[in-house]
Order: C-alpha cells, then structure tokens, then sequence
C-alpha cells in the first residue's frame, strides 16, 4: 500500500498531466493557426503590392504614351494586358491655360482590381474584405497640341 | 529521480519553449516589418508616378508658353502658370528681346542632328514643377537660318490649306538637304522617284513610302532620321507655330521677326499695285494692267512689294560681265502676296536670261492654291538663277522653255506641289543648289527656332 503511493507520487512529479498537456497544445494549436493566417494575409499583401506596382508602372507608360502624341485608342491598343487593370477610360479635352493658351488634355481613370486574396481598400489602406474591391486611379496629362 | 532533478527538466523545458516562441515572434515580426516596407515602397512608387506625370504636364506648358509666347514677342513679364488640380505648373521669367534676334552663338555642337553648328541661342531659367517642388531648369531657344544651313529644299505642310495633297514631279535635284515635313500625296507613290537629293531629312514616319535617289546617281538615299526637335518658322495663325508649317512671307503682326514682308517694308520698298501704271523707275515698271517688270541688276533697288498683278517679269544678266557686276550689289527682295479675291491671282513669273543679283522672294496666296508657273527664256538654255524663294499656298510649275536643266542656286521652301517640265511635257531638270555666300542674306532672310531643356 506505501509503495503504491509513492509510485503515483513519483509519477505526479516526473512529467505533465493531461490537463497541461492539453493547455499546452490548445496554445500551439492557436500560435499556429495565428501564424498561418498571417502568413496568408501578408501573401495576399505582397501579390497586392506587386499588383500595384505594375499598374503604377503601366498607368505611367499609358500617361508617357499620351505625353508623347499617341490618342488614347493608339494607346490603349499597344499596351499590353495587365490583369489587375480592370479596365480604364479617358477624356480628351482642349483646355485654356492662363498664359499659355489652348492645350491638348486627358483624364485618365484607371480601375485597378489588385487583390486576388481577400483585401479590400478602404479610407486609404489595404484591409481584409472581399475579392472584388475595384481601386481607382486617376490621372490628368496635359501636352502641347502637336509636336 | 529524484524530486530536484524532476523539477530541473520541467524547467528546461519551459525554457527552450519560451525561446522557441520568442525566435518565432522574431520571425513573424520581422516578417511583418519586411511587409510595411514594402507597403511603403509602394506607395512611394505610386506617389513618384504622380510626380513625374505632374512634371511632363509642366514641361508641356513650358515648351508651349516659350512657344506661343517667348517667341511671338519681343518682350514679357515673369509669371507663375499652373495646371488646374495641380497636375503642373512652371515659373517662367521675365525677357526682353526675341530669341529670333539672338545674334549670340551657343558654344556647343548639336550632335544629335543634322545642323551641327552655327546656332544662336537665348538662354531662359524655367522652374518646373513636380507638385512638391519646382525643379530649375535652363531652356535654349535655338534658331539658325535652315535655307543657309543646308536645307536647300523643304518641303512644309499645308498651313492655310491644310488637306492639300503634296506632288513632286519632273526631274528636282537638290545638291543639298532636302528636309520633307509633309507626306506626298499617297495616290502617288511614284513621285518620290522624281525627287533627288544629296541627303534628306523626314520627321516621321508617315504612311508614303520614300523613294530618294542620289542626283545622278540613282542610288538610292536612306534617310537621316534623326530625332528631330520641333522647329518652326513661326506662328501659323492660330494653330501651333512648331509643327513643320510654313508662315514666314507676310505673317503680320503675330510674327513680326520673322517676316519677309516687314523685312521687305524695311528696306526702302517699292509698292507696285498692278493696277497702277508705274513708268520704269528705279528698276520697276508697271503697266497698270497686272504686269509688273523689275531689271534685277538695278544697283539702287533694295526691295519691291507687288500685289494684284497676274505675271511679274524679271530681267537678270545676259553675259558674264553683267553677271559679275550684279553679283557684287546688295541683296534684293520681292515680296507678293493676295490677300483677297478681288486682286489678281499671280499665274506666272517669267525670269529671262540668267541672275547672278542675290535675290530673295516671297509668294504667298491667301485666297486660293493655284498654281504659279516660272517661265525660265534663257539663250543658254540652262540658266542659274541666284534666288532663296519662299512659296505659301501656292503650286510651282518652273518650266524651262527649251527642255533644259534650270539650276535654282539658293533654297526653295514651300508648302504645295512642285514640279518641273519643258514647254509642253515633262522634261530637262530642275537643280537646286546650295548658295556660295549664305551668309551675305543673313539680313533678309528668316529662322527658323526650336527648344532644348537641360538641367541647371
């Protein structure tokens, strides 16, 4: 009987009991789950990030295009796809500037759709949301009427 | 094991988990960090895309102020211009004097064109905006005398009638630079072969084919494409002055430094209204009925503004002494323009003998595109005629009587179709050759200007 105490005494304090063991792998269980959801969102970010890049990129040869006496139709047919654009538009105009005169303008609005994970923009910075957040880019270029 | 020792594992234990969990929140930390600064790089790209869209708005306004306004005026006042929504803007300053004046050559060569040399330039400090600052920049507005710098031949586009459709035909030779702003007339794409120059010059790319040939040679010419910078004669009504169109003989007041009429005006003229009989005086002589005659190698004559005559006569030398003596006065000017429907339309300039007078002249139609034919009766058969023309909206027919060659030693630039034939048919050819003393028409002649911006 004495020796069957100090063997489950003895036991007790060798290792864990259950209910640690338990504790211990609900907190991994949840570190882990954390983890592997932030590395999903900060994937989504970077594919975002990389998406913007782009379109930054191609929205400014769009504009160069223009500064450079394309029309937009000219434009718009050489530029090659890019996924994440949408789609776009512009407005062609012949303003007046004080002290110049008449130039040759564009609005351009660009459509952006950049998150192919959930993210969404809002007030100025990426959150979660859903897929199909459109993010628009706009844009005036203005040129000598001809050169 | 005792109790101690039991104790000590647990603890190790413990401890290796916490620094596991302390390197993994490292990891993820940094991870995250690495993430902002690309976040933030982003941004950043997006912003410098903005600013170097909002700089090209600015240099637009600036090339288009200096443009339309540094060089259509003698003088104006600094200003700040800006784009609305603040998409650009330029500090432009303040000058006195026309670029086109400029007698100041720029202490550089242009190796990116086909003029190497001999510009004069008139230097602006420009302020051009990004939207977050205004970055200086030094604007040269260059100029030089393109009909003196080799540009024997050019071909302008159509300003006052702008669909015209552009032929060259016979045989033109030009012992020179042909520089082809317009596009022929692409139902014809065989006129280029009537076309031969020594070296030619095209802007762009347009749709007609080119089909140069070497004078006498027959090989073909590639051309010097170079990446042209805009040039102009001037302003061109109200469209841009920099897009290759002609307005140089009476622009009025919009282009004042660059005109041949004022030119003309300035230099002790004489007036003839072809319905004015004017005995012979001074060279001139009208018969009051639309013909005007004019004796080349009349030392005293300086200048002759004729309007409303149908034909204009003009007499040059008969033999080499009167030649030489000619060749030794002033430069001369005749300008003729229509500027209604009620005067005469000119149809005919007939040139007798051969002219070694330095003669500049100015045709241009205001009314109408017709054809201007130049009669060429010379007992030598391929006369040399001395003389930079200038012809605006008005088709050239030079005709040799006898079939022969005509050699046109100048520069002819014009803004309509050109060609060239004997009597009845296509024949003899029309050379074009560069001037041996260019610069002895320094004073009557016009410029043409361009910009370059460089960093300060």
């Amino acid at each position: 009987m004495k020796t069957q105490v100090i063997e489950r005494s003895a036991a007790r304090k060798a290792g864990y009991t259950l209910i640690e063991v338990m504790v211990a792998a609900g907190l991994l269980l949840i570190g882990i789950s954390a983890a592997s959801s932030l590395t999903l969102t900060m994937t989504g970010q970077e594919e975002i990030n990389r998406a913007v890049s782009r379109t930054a990129n191609l929205q400014e040869n769009y504009i160069k295009a223009y500064h450079l006496g394309l029309t937009p139709a000219e434009i718009t047919a050489v530029m090659p796809p890019e996924p994440s654009l949408a789609s776009l538009n512009a407005a062609e105009a012949t303003p007046t500037i004080p002290g110049v005169g008449a130039m040759e303008s564009a609005t351009w609005n660009f459509f952006v759709r950049p998150n192919a994970t959930a993210s969404n923009w809002s007030a100025g910075m990426w959150t979660g949301g859903d897929q199909g957040a459109l993010r628009t880019m706009n844009f005036s270029a203005y040129r000598s009427p001809t050169y | 094991m005792n109790t101690k020792n039991i104790r000590r594992v647990r603890g190790t234990i413990l401890v290796v988990t916490l620094v596991l969990l302390g390197v993994g929140a490292l990891g993820v930390t940094a991870g995250v960090a690495i993430l902002h600064a690309r976040v933030g790089q982003v941004g950043a790209i997006e912003d410098a895309s903005v600013r170097r869209v909002t700089f090209e708005n600015s240099r637009a306004v600036a090339r288009e102020h200096m443009y339309s306004s540094v060089l259509a005026g003698g003088a104006g006042t600094g200003q700040s211009i800006s784009l609305p929504n603040s998409w650009g803007g330029v500090d432009m300053p303040s000058w006195t004097g026309n670029p086109m004046q400029s007698m100041t050559i720029g202490s550089y060569n242009n190796h990116f064109g086909p003029r190497v040399d001999g510009m004069y330039e008139s230097q602006f400090a420009v302020g051009v905006g990004d939207g977050i600052t205004s970055i200086p920049k030094s604007y040269r507005v260059l100029s030089n005398y393109p009909i003196l710098m080799g540009d024997i031949f050019t071909l302008h586009r159509p300003a006052i009638t702008p669909g015209d459709l552009i032929r060259v035909r016979g045989n033109i030779d030009v012992y020179g630079r042909a520089v082809l702003w317009a596009d022929l007339n692409s139902s014809y794409p065989g006129d280029y072969d009537d076309l031969n120059a020594v070296q030619y010059v095209r802007p762009d790319d347009g749709a007609t084919p080119y089909d140069v040939d070497a004078p006498g040679s027959g090989a073909n010419v590639m051309p010097d494409n170079y990446p042209m910078l805009a040039s102009t004669y001037g302003v061109v009504g109200a469209s841009p002055s920099y897009d290759g169109k002609l307005n140089v003989v009476d622009p009025g007041v919009a282009n004042p430094d660059n005109s041949l009429m004022l030119k003309a005006q300035a230099n002790s003229p004489i007036y003839v209204d072809g319905s004015s009989y004017r005995p012979w005086s001074g060279g001139v002589h009208c018969n009051g009925n639309g013909r005007v005659y004019i004796e080349l190698d009349t030392a005293s004559l300086s200048s002759v503004i004729v309007s409303n005559v149908f034909r204009i006569y003009l007499y040059g030398q008969s033999n080499a002494v009167e030649e030489a003596a000619a060749g030794a006065m002033n430069p001369i000017m005749i300008v003729h323009t229509r500027n209604s429907g009620a005067e005469r339309a000119l149809y005919s300039i007939r040139c007798f003998d051969a002219n070694n007078r330095k003669l500049v002249m100015g045709v241009k139609k205001n009314v109408e595109n017709v054809e201007t034919r130049m009669y060429f009766y010379d007992s030598f058969a391929n006369p040399t005629w001395r003389t930079m023309m200038f012809a605006e909206n008005t088709q050239l027919r030079t005709i040799n009587l006898w079939g022969g060659e005509v050699n046109f030693k100048g520069g002819l630039h014009t803004d309509s179709s050109l060609r060239h034939t004997g009597w009845y048919s296509y024949a003899g050819v029309f050379n074009i050759v560069p001037e041996d003393e260019p610069e002895l028409f320094i004073p009557l002649l016009v410029r043409n200007a361009w910009l370059e911006g460089v960093a300060q």
